[in-house]
């Protein structure tokens, strides 16, 4: 895969406080890249700097098809961009907000109007061109801003958090839509979110960031299957947390088989609540093994209901677990 | 080319754990540079417009009659004088006395209006802001009318009262002096009180008041214990505005002190009359002491007030009470008959012939024919001054506020502009008159104590129209930056980099997004800056000449030479252009207000 954007050594300090310590990474061509993190961790930050809206420390580069594009401003780099707001010009129609952008290409007004329409056509919008932002819906907002950074055909895209003013079924539905257009384009995409499961099901690549810094890359099995860091391993889905002898355990709650017969890894364990999550309990259980500590008190563990039918689980009721070894992940 | 495992692997790029706080600068291409250099050149305007004047007038002050430097000298002798000192307990003692009347007043009436089921509240809200149209000297003048020693008032309409009632019951209550300045000056700050009084009260959130009802808390206690301390703020800052306005007005003090001195008419009094200019700028720079105060105060409050109030306050329900409603429609349409009455009074003495001899109506005084005045001139300079600042005060101030507010360039450039441009918020308009005669009048600058001399590139602006429209747009500088920056600070903060990010010039989408949705607030800052253009004398007394005389000028110059009617007259033409001006305003661009106000629904 041929290599487009190449973050390296990014730094950005606002006064004392650090807000990117020495970021690396690389996105391919096509490829769709979250940068996925808790609040305040320099997603954004990071996000403006590939864009040139800040400037990053002394040594921070980064890289466009091997060129360093760090001292270009915004207006040379040749992206598009989503805001979380949206940014739609709300004195301008639908049609207008796209070709705003147009405007300044010396292209002929025909021109315009055949990327306008193409751009519309993409997101599926023709028919509400006329209308102002404020006509629109949170989610045809959203779209009328992709189509609006994609119709200057950008060498990539940059998204912050497009979809967090939505509500939920809407954010499902635009999930698989922006993702289906990616493809389609095949535009090399960075997006911004802080929803994890938005970027395991969105992304072909994860960068995960924790207090300003990288903590793990990789694709969302990767990141889901060998969480490198307990940070991570905590942010992205549930997990257990153990300790044992010194140094702590992660295991994921369905990674956990549940038997009524005793084997030799398995520990004795009594269900102390469950909940019922459509196609599987999640079961919460009291370790009766004393060298292991539960981070939380109670060991998470999803079971299939079938499962639960068939060994007629209750509370009170003891269980064997089995933690297997090749999905736990040790930190020292 | 780099792979994925390079990446993967941090140990093989080249790592650097040291911090360089130095940030990589970028290329600036003709847009940049252009905006750049707009923001440069609106922090050498905010220099030279505020910050060399007021250099100048300090050091003036600091040189005695022969123009040596002296140092303190002028202001030691100053708190020597014990008439100076007087004038000073005297302005204190006024403006004390107005703050406390005109915030009293104005909160029983905004409470009113906000909170009580009475009828004609939109007539008695337009009554409370109609002062706002007329220059204070109009108050003064329609004060010796009603109160004066001939006044309709004092005198039981001129014994008209005697004959049908037996008594002449007129009542004099010795206005001229510290009486008729308070009355005037409680007039003139009651509807900026009245405007920060209402739009406190009608944030209050309600949700305060079912928390006070759950608890039972009785009228009274929910009055003092809800009401006041929710809009304490908003009391203590009404009570700031009306206590600096009067500080350093210095229309109404002019027409009816008397002998009765104020800092206002001190300064004048030193520079006009004594040809005392050290003097005059010493009490200059003790007139902006408090208002400096009281601006930091200010300041200090509204940041901590920002946080008081959630997004999610739930207004006030009112509830039925016909008493109440009673009380406070009498209370109302008492006050707005004293402020109709002023008007009418002036609108009497502008039609009759010889006040209180001669009552036949006659257009005369309009003319302003062998009077002081110099006719009509003063009238239609003024109509000219007031368009021109209106036109590009509204174009500087809005611009500037964009230039500070919408860049990500010159972050510190930008910071001193915005201090820069909220400072003549503490500048009175005299202080700023007075700089600006020191600073243009000047042929060579001598920079102090080195002996290196420039000459003055500004000279040629002295005596010209320019220097008073430009002595306004600086007096009424802050208060319309800070209509402009609200109105910015509403518009999305991502219009600007999404525009950058096209490749769209940032005046392009100034021009077809930024002004188009703030032009409410642009078309608010212009009639701001019309009307009060055509009042205002404070900054512009120092900076007439014979050919550059304004109304409100001419009406100083014709109290001064008792020529009281055509004074009245003149007055009553600047309130009318006002309403007229304002009326207009309302019908015109009702459309443009509605139209933007749609595109910001979301
Ligand atoms: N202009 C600035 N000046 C000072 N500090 C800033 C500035 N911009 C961001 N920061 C700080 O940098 C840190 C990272 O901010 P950033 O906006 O990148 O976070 P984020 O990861 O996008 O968070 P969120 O998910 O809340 O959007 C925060 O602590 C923020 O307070
Ligand atoms: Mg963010």
């Amino acid at each position: 895969m041929e290599e487009l954007l190449y973050i390296q050594n990014v730094t950005k300090t606002f006064g004392k406080f650090v807000a990117l310590d020495h970021v690396n990474f690389s996105v391919n061509k096509k490829e769709f890249v979250c940068l996925l993190g808790p609040s305040g961790c320099g997603k954004t930050t990071l996000l403006r700097i590939i864009a040139g809206l800040e400037e990053p420390n002394v040594g921070s580069k980064i890289l466009l098809e091997g060129k360093d594009i760090t001292p270009l401003p915004p207006s040379k780099r040749n992206f598009g961009i989503v805001f979380q707001s949206y940014a739609l010009f709300p004195n301008l129609t639908a049609y207008h907000n796209i070709a705003y952008g147009l405007k300044n290409k010396k292209l002929s007004k025909k021109a315009i109007d055949e990327k306008v329409r193409e751009a519309l056509s993409l997101v599926h919008l023709e028919h509400v061109k006329d209308r102002y932002p404020a006509q629109l819906s949170g989610g045809q907002q959203q779209r009328i801003a992709l189509a609006r950074a994609l119709a200057l055909s950008p060498t990539f895209l940059l998204l912050d958090e497009p979809l967090s003013a939505l509500d939920a079924k809407v954010r499902l539905k635009l999930r698989i839509e922006i993702r289906k257009l990616q493809e389609k384009l095949g535009i090399t995409t960075i997006m911004v979110t802080h929803d994890q499961e938005e970027a395991l099901t969105m992304a072909d690549k994860i960068v995960v960031m924790n207090n300003a810094k990288m903590e793990q890359i990789g694709t969302p099995q990767e990141v889901y299957e060998h969480p490198k860091t307990p940070f991570v391993a905590d942010f992205i889905g549930t997990v257990n947390m153990l300790g044992q002898e010194g140094s702590t355990i992660a295991i994921r709650p369905e990674h956990i088989h549940i038997m009524d017969t005793q084997t030799k890894n398995s520990i004795k364990t009594k269900v102390k609540a469950l909940e019922f999550r459509g196609a599987f309990y999640r079961l919460f259980l009291e370790i009766m093994d004393q060298s292991y500590q539960v981070s939380d008190g109670l060991l998470a563990v999803d079971v299939p209901a079938s499962i639960v039918k068939k060994l007629d689980i209750d509370k009170e009721s003891v269980l064997n677990a089995e933690l297997p070894q090749n999905h736990l992940v040790t930190y020292a | 080319m780099l792979t994925e495992e390079t990446v993967l692997k941090p140990s093989e790029v080249t790592v650097q754990n040291t911090i360089d706080k130095r940030k990589i600068r970028q290329k600036t291409g003709k847009a940049e540079w252009f905006h750049k250099s707009l923001i440069l050149l609106m922090l050498l305007g905010l220099i030279i417009g505020i910050v060399l004047p007021l250099i100048q007038l300090f050091l003036e002050a600091l040189k005695d009659k022969n123009g040596e430097y002296v140092g303190f000298v002028n202001f030691v002798n100053y708190f020597k004088t014990e008439s100076l000192v007087q004038s000073m307990y005297n302005t204190l003692y006024i403006s004390i006395l107005t703050g406390v009347i005109s915030v009293v007043l104005a909160f029983f009436y905004a409470y009113a209006l906000a909170r009580t089921q009475i009828r004609w509240k939109g007539l008695f809200k337009y009554v409370a802001f109609l002062p706002l149209f007329a220059p204070t000297m109009m108050h003064g003048i329609a004060l010796i009318y009603l109160f004066g020693n001939k006044g309709a008032i004092t005198t039981g309409f001129f014994g008209l009262f005697e004959k049908i009632f037996g008594s002449t019951m007129g009542i004099d209550i010795h206005l001229y002096g510290p009486v008729g300045i308070v009355i005037s000056e409680v007039i003139y700050t009651f509807p900026q009180a009245f405007l920060i009084l209402m739009v406190a009260i009608s944030v209050t959130d309600y949700r305060l008041y079912e928390a006070a009802e759950t608890l039972g808390s009785g009228k009274m206690k929910k009055f003092f214990t809800v009401t006041i301390p929710s809009i304490k703020y908003g009391l203590v800052s009404a009570f700031f505005v009306a206590f600096i306005l009067s500080f350093t007005d210095f229309g109404a003090p002019k027409v009816v002190g008397a002998q009765y001195n104020v800092l206002a008419t001190d300064i004048y009094k030193q520079v006009v009359g004594q040809q005392n200019l050290s003097m005059g700028s010493t009490v200059g720079i003790i007139l902006i002491i408090p208002a400096l105060v009281a601006f930091f105060a200010d300041r200090m409050m509204q940041r901590k007030q920002s946080t008081s109030f959630s997004s999610k306050s739930v207004s006030y329900k009112i509830v039925k009470n016909p008493w109440r409603d009673k009380a406070y429609f009498v209370y109302c349409l008492l006050i707005s008959l004293g402020v109709l009455s002023l008007i009418g009074a002036i609108i009497a003495a502008s039609l009759v012939k010889v006040w209180p001899y001669n009552f036949s109506l006659t257009l005369e005084h309009l003319t302003f024919k062998n009077v002081a005045g110099n006719g009509l001139e003063p009238y239609f300079n003024s109509l000219y001054v007031s368009f021109i600042t209106a036109i590009l005060g509204t174009i500087i101030i809005f611009f500037g506020a964009y230039l500070i507010e919408k860049t990500r360039f010159m972050k510190i450039t930008r910071q001193l502009s915005y201090f820069l441009s909220i400072l003549p918020l503490a500048l009175p308009g005299l202080v700023i008159g007075l700089a600006y005669i020191f600073f243009f009048n000047k042929p060579v600058f001598e920079v102090p104590f080195i002996g290196v001399y420039i000459t003055n590139p500004f000279q040629s602006l002295y005596g010209t129209f320019m220097i008073i429209i430009l002595a306004n747009i600086i007096h009424f500088y802050s208060v319309n930056l800070i209509t402009a920056t609200t109105a910015l600070k509403k518009l999305d903060k991502e219009f600007e980099p999404v525009s950058e990010s096209m490749n769209i010039p940032f005046y392009k989408t100034f021009c077809n997004v930024t002004v188009p949705m703030s032009l409410p607030a642009i078309l608010e800052i212009g009639i701001y800056l019309f009307v009060n253009s055509m009042t205002t004398i404070s900054a512009v007394i120092f900076l007439y000449t014979a050919d550059t005389k304004l109304a409100s000028i001419s009406i100083v110059n014709m109290t001064d030479a008792g020529d009281t009617a055509p004074a009245a007259a003149m007055s009553l033409i600047i309130v009318l252009t006002n309403i007229l001006v304002r009326v207009v305003y309302e019908f015109a661009t009702k459309k443009i207000r509605n139209r933007a106000q749609a595109w910001q629904q979301r």
